[in-house]
C-alpha cells in the first residue's frame, strides 16, 4: 500500500473516533442512571464538559469574519466590480465590532468599580473566617489587626475615589437625564454621601467582634451596588450607548425587520398569481385558509360572531393529528439521521476526501 | 404577470394596510383561548410579598431577532408586563444573538409606560429583572442548565458583567426547579424544541409559556395538545388579546398599540383574500374566453 | 441633531432603502444590504466573547476571578485545572487549518466532532419530545363524562386518529399502495394534509403581513414625527 493511502485511511479513522466519541457521551450520559453517573463523577463535571464542548464550536466564529475579509477585502483591494458594496460591508462590519466591543468595555468599567466594593466586602469575610480557622500549609497571613487596618485604610481611599467620581457626575449627568430618572439620581446620590461619609470616619477599633466586622462588609457592598447604579445612568446616557444603540436600532433592526417584511408585499402577490382553485385539494386547503384568516382577525364579527372558534377547532383538531403525524414522521427521520451522523455513515464522502 | 401589475399590488397593500394605521384605528381583537390560558397561568403564579430574596422566579427567553421582532416583540412586551405587575421577579436570557438588544430595550420601555401610569411605582434592576444576556451552545447550553445544581455558578454573570451571586433576584436560586414559569418567544422552531427536549430536571418541567411568529401556529398547537405547552400567545393576534385582557384587569392601562397592529393586520387579511377571489375570477375569466375560443375553433 | 433622532431618520431610510427593491435592483438597495451584512456579522463574535468566553473560561483560566486583598492575601489559590480549557480551545482551533491544503483535514476532525455531538443529544431529545406526543395521541374512541355518552367528543377524537393515522400512511414511501382500500386512505390523508396546510396558509399570511404593518408603522407614525421635527 503506498503511504498517501496509509494515510488517508489513518485520517479517515480519526475522523470517525473523534465523531464517535463525541456523540458516546451525550449518549451514554442520556442512558446511564443518575447513579451511576454521581459514582464515575460525570454529574459533577458535567457543567464543566458541556461547557468544554461549547468552546470548541465558539472557535469557529472567527472562519466567518475571515472569509468575508477574504472575499470583500480582495474585491476592495483591487477594485473589483461592486468594491463599493465590499467596502460597505466591511466599514459595517469593523463599526459593528468596534462599538459593540467599546460598549462592553464600557459596561465592564461600571461593574469593575462595584466590584471594588465587592471585594473588601469579600476580604471582611476572609478576616472573619482565616481568624477562626488555621490557616492551609505554606500560607502566611497577616495578624487581625493588621488585616483590619488594611481594610480600613483601602475602605478610605475607595470611598474618597468615589466621592470625587460623585462630584463630576453630579456636576454633569442630572441635565441629561429624564425627569423621573432624575429624581432617582437625586435620592440615590444623597443616600451614596451618606455612606461615603460614614465609611470615611470608620476606624479599625469600630470593628471589635466578627458581628461588626461582616456588617461593614455587607454595608460596603450595598456602597457598591448603589455606586453602580449611579454609573450605570451616566453609561445609559454615554455617547458609546448611543453609538451603539444608532447601529443596532437604527440600522441592523430597521434593514433586518425591512428585509423580512418584503415577504408581505410578495404573499400578496403569489395569492394574486398562484392560489388558483382546480382541485379539490386546493378547495380544501383554500376553505381552511379562509376560515383560519377570518377567525383571527377583528373584522370577523362582521360575518360570524362562531369563526374564531371554527378557527379553533381546525387548529386543534384537524392541523394537530396531521401536523404530529408529519411532525412524528421527522422526527423519526431526524433520528435516524442522527445514528448515521454518529457513526459517520451519512459524512462517509466527507471523510473520504480528508486531506485532500 | 407583468412587473408593472405586480407593483400596482404592491402598492395598494401598502396603501390600504396604512389607512388603520394614520387613522390609528383599533378594534376588539379576536378572542384567542390559549391566549386566555396563558393569562391565568400567570395570574396563577405565586407572588412573595416578603420583600426577601425570592424562592422561585420566571425564565423569559427572548430569541429572536430584527426578522420576527413585529411579531415576537409585543408578545414579549405583554409578558413582561403582567410579570412586572404581579411583582413576579424574572431573568431575561436570548439563546439567538440579534436577541440581546431586546432584552434592555423591552423592559425599560414597559417600566417606562408603567411609571407613567402610576408615578409612584419603582421597578429595580436586580431585583424585579436580571438580564443574563445572550448565551452561546443553543441544546447544549439549555441542557447544562437544566441539570445544573447551582444556576448562580452555572450562568455566572449578567450581561453587566455582575456577579450573580451578589444579585438579590438569584440569592436564593439553586436550580431551574425554581424556575415555576418559562416563557420562550420566538420564531425559531428548532430553538423552542430545544426547550421541550431539555429544560427538565428528573421530572420536573416548569409552567411553559410560548410566544410564536404565526407561521409557527400550527406546530405549536401539537405541544399544546401533548401538554407540553401550557399557554401560547399566536402572533400579533395572541398579543392583542393578551393586551386586552391585561387592560380588563388593570382598567388604568391605557392601550398600546398592539391593538392597532392588530386593525391594520386584519386589513392585510382582508386584501390578501381580496386578491385571492380577484385572481381565481381572472383565472376563471380567461379558461372561459380559452374554452370558447377552443370551441370556436372546433366548429 | 440628536443621536436618538438620527436612529430614527437612518432607520426610515434604510427600510425605503430595503423597499425600493419592489420597483427594481438599485444601487442604494444594495449599499444597505451590503451594509446589514457587515453589521450582522461584527457583533456576534464580541457577543460569543462578553458573555460566555470572558466569564466562563478567560476570566478563570488567567485567574482573574482570585481576589487580591488588600494585605496582599488572595480570595483562593488559583485553580490549575482551569488550563483544562486550553483543550477544547486548542482543538476548535483546528478550524483555522481549513486555510491550510495540507493541514485542512484536520478542521473535519472539529466538524465530525460537533456533528457527533449533536448525534448523541439528538437522542435524549427525540425521546424528551416525541413520547409526549405519542402518547398524546391515544385519545378515547367513545367520550363519557358524568356517565352520559359524548357525541361531539367522541367525533373530534375520531377524526383526530383518522387524520393522524391517514396522514402518516401517507407518508409511508417504502410502500406501494397496491389495494384501491390503501389508495383510498392514502387520498384520505392527503385531503387532511391539505386542511392543515390550509391553516398553515393563513398563519402564514398574518405571520408575514405583521412584518410589513410594524415597518409602515414605523415610517408614518415615527420616522415621519423625526422628520417632521427636523423640517421644523
Amino acid at each position: 500500500m503506498k503511504s498517501a493511502e496509509v494515510d488517508e485511511s489513518y485520517r479517515k479513522r480519526a475522523i470517525r473516533a473523534v465523531t464517535f466519541l463525541a456523540g458516546l457521551y451525550f449518549f451514554l450520559e442520556f442512558l446511564l442512571p443518575e447513579s451511576v453517573l454521581q459514582t464515575l463523577g460525570v454529574s459533577a463535571a458535567h457543567s464543566h464538559i458541556s461547557t468544554g464542548f461549547i468552546v470548541v464550536g465558539t472557535m469557529a466564529f472567527g472562519l466567518g469574519i475571515i472569509n468575508l475579509f477574504r472575499v470583500h477585502g480582495t474585491k476592495v483591494v483591487f477594485r473589483r466590480k461592486d468594491w463599493a458594496f465590499s467596502f460597505a460591508l466591511l466599514t459595517g462590519l469593523i463599526c459593528m465590532m468596534t462599538v459593540t466591543g467599546l460598549d462592553w468595555l464600557s459596561g465592564l468599567s461600571v461593574t469593575e468599580k462595584n466590584a471594588e466594593y465587592r471585594n473588601l466586602g469579600l476580604f471582611t469575610e476572609a478576616i472573619v473566617s482565616d481568624a477562626g480557622s488555621s490557616p492551609e500549609e505554606g500560607r502566611v497571613l497577616p495578624p487581625k489587626q493588621v488585616r483590619l487596618a488594611k481594610l480600613i485604610e483601602a475602605s478610605h481611599r475607595l470611598a474618597q475615589e468615589t466621592g470625587s467620581s460623585l462630584d463630576v457626575l453630579t456636576d454633569a449627568l442630572p441635565s441629561q437625564l429624564k425627569p423621573e430618572k432624575r429624581a432617582l439620581f437625586q435620592q440615590f446620590s444623597s443616600q451614596l454621601r451618606g455612606r461615603i461619609t460614614t465609611i470615611v470616619a470608620m476606624t479599625p477599633q469600630e470593628l471589635s467582634s466578627d458581628e461588626e466586622i461582616l456588617s461593614f462588609g455587607r454595608y460596603l457592598n450595598e456602597t457598591g451596588v448603589l455606586y453602580e447604579k449611579l454609573l450605570r445612568m451616566d453609561y445609559d446616557v454615554s455617547l458609546i450607548k448611543k453609538v451603539y444603540l444608532f447601529f443596532f436600532e437604527g440600522l441592523f433592526v430597521s434593514l433586518g425587520s425591512a428585509m423580512f417584511s418584503l415577504l408581505g408585499v410578495y404573499i400578496a402577490s403569489a395569492a394574486y398569481r398562484a392560489f388558483r382553485i382546480k382541485t379539490v385539494e386546493s378547495f380544501l386547503m383554500m376553505m381552511a385558509a379562509l376560515l383560519v384568516m377570518l377567525g383571527q382577525i377583528p373584522f370577523y364579527e362582521y360575518i360570524s360572531g362562531d369563526l374564531p372558534a371554527v378557527r379553533q377547532w381546525l387548529l386543534e383538531v384537524p392541523n394537530t393529528a396531521a401536523f404530529r403525524a408529519i411532525k412524528i414522521g421527522a422526527a423519526i427521520a431526524g433520528l435516524v439521521m442522527a445514528f448515521r451522523m454518529w457513526f459517520s455513515i451519512e459524512s462517509e464522502s466527507f471523510s473520504q476526501q480528508g486531506g485532500k | 404577470m407583468h412587473s408593472f401589475e405586480r407593483q400596482i399590488i404592491y402598492l395598494l397593500v401598502m396603501l390600504v394596510v396604512s389607512i388603520p394605521i394614520v387613522m390609528k384605528q383599533s378594534m376588539k381583537p379576536a378572542k384567542m383561548k390559549s391566549a386566555d390560558t396563558l393569562f391565568q397561568m400567570i395570574e396563577g403564579l405565586p407572588v412573595d410579598h416578603s420583600g426577601g430574596a425570592p424562592e422561585e422566579i420566571a425564565l423569559l427567553a427572548l430569541d429572536f431577532g430584527p426578522n420576527t421582532k413585529a411579531e415576537n416583540e409585543p408578545q414579549a412586551e405583554v409578558v413582561i408586563e403582567h410579570l412586572l405587575r404581579k411583582r413576579i421577579p424574572f431573568a431575561l436570557l436570548t439563546l439567538y444573538a440579534p436577541g440581546e438588544g431586546f432584552l434592555t430595550s423591552i423592559p425599560e420601555r414597559v417600566i417606562e409606560r408603567l411609571q407613567k401610569e402610576d408615578p409612584g411605582v419603582r421597578y429595580e434592576y436586580g431585583r424585579d429583572w436580571v438580564n443574563l444576556g445572550y448565551r452561546p451552545g443553543q441544546a447544549l447550553f439549555i441542557q447544562t442548565l437544566a441539570k445544573s445544581k447551582d444556576l448562580r455558578s452555572e450562568l455566572k454573570k449578567d450581561v453587566f458583567g455582575s456577579p450573580l451571586k451578589d444579585i438579590p433576584l438569584f440569592q436564593n436560586i439553586k436550580t431551574i426547579r425554581q424556575i415555576h414559569f418559562l416563557a420562550e418567544f420566538t420564531g425559531l422552531v428548532g430553538i423552542f424544541d430545544f426547550y421541550v427536549q431539555f429544560f427538565q430536571q428528573d421530572g420536573f418541567v416548569p409552567l411553559f409559556g410560548h410566544g410564536c411568529t404565526s407561521i409557527t401556529i400550527p406546530e405549536a398547537y401539537i405541544y399544546l395538545d401533548s401538554g407540553q405547552l401550557n399557554g401560547l400567545l399566536e402572533g400579533i393576534a395572541g398579543a392583542a388579546w393578551y393586551s386586552k385582557l391585561l387592560k380588563d384587569a388593570f382598567p388604568k392601562r391605557p392601550n398600546d398599540d398592539a391593538l392597532v397592529t392588530n386593525t391594520a393586520l386584519g386589513v392585510a387579511h382582508l386584501v390578501i383574500i381580496f386578491l385571492i377571489f380577484v385572481g381565481n375570477i381572472r383565472e376563471g375569466y380567461r379558461w372561459f374566453v380559452e374554452s370558447h375560443r377552443h370551441g370556436g375553433d372546433a366548429v | 441633531m440628536s443621536w436618538e433622532l438620527a436612529t430614527v431618520v437612518i432607520g426610515g431610510f434604510a427600510t425605503l432603502a430595503i423597499y425600493s427593491f419592489l420597483v427594481r435592483e438599485n444601487p442604494f438597495y444594495r449599499f444597505f444590504e451590503h451594509l446589514f451584512i457587515g453589521i450582522a456579522a461584527g457583533f456576534f463574535p464580541i457577543l460569543v466573547f462578553k458573555n460566555f468566553l470572558w466569564p466562563k473560561v478567560f476570566e478563570p483560566m488567567f485567574g482573574f476571578t482570585v481576589v487580591t486583598f488588600p494585605d496582599g492575601t488572595t480570595s483562593a489559590p488559583y485553580e490549575p485545572l482551569n488550563l483544562l480549557f486550553l483543550l477544547p480551545i486548542g482543538f476548535g482551533m483546528l478550524y483555522y487549518t481549513l486555510y491550510s491544503r495540507r493541514y485542512s483535514w484536520l478542521a473535519k476532525l472539529v466538524i465530525g466532532f460537533s456533528l457527533g455531538y449533536s448525534g448523541g443529544l439528538a437522542f435524549k431529545g427525540f425521546f424528551a419530545e416525541m413520547v409526549p406526543q405519542l402518547t398524546g395521541s391515544f385519545r378515547s374512541l367513545a367520550v363519557f363524562a358524568d356517565g352520559s355518552f359524548q357525541l361531539f367528543a367522541t367525533v373530534e377524537n375520531w377524526i383526530f386518529l383518522i387524520t393522524l393515522l391517514s396522514v402518516m400512511y401517507y407518508f409511508f414511501f417504502t410502500f406501494r399502495f397496491a389495494s384501491e382500500s390503501a389508495k383510498g386512505v392514502s387520498v384520505t390523508g392527503r385531503w387532511l394534509m391539505m386542511i392543515c396546510f390550509g391553516a398553515f396558509f393563513g398563519s402564514t399570511v398574518m405571520a408575514r403581513m405583521a412584518l410589513l404593518v410594524e415597518r409602515l408603522q414605523f415610517l408614518i407614525l415615527d420616522w415621519s414625527e423625526a422628520m417632521g421635527s427636523l423640517v421644523v
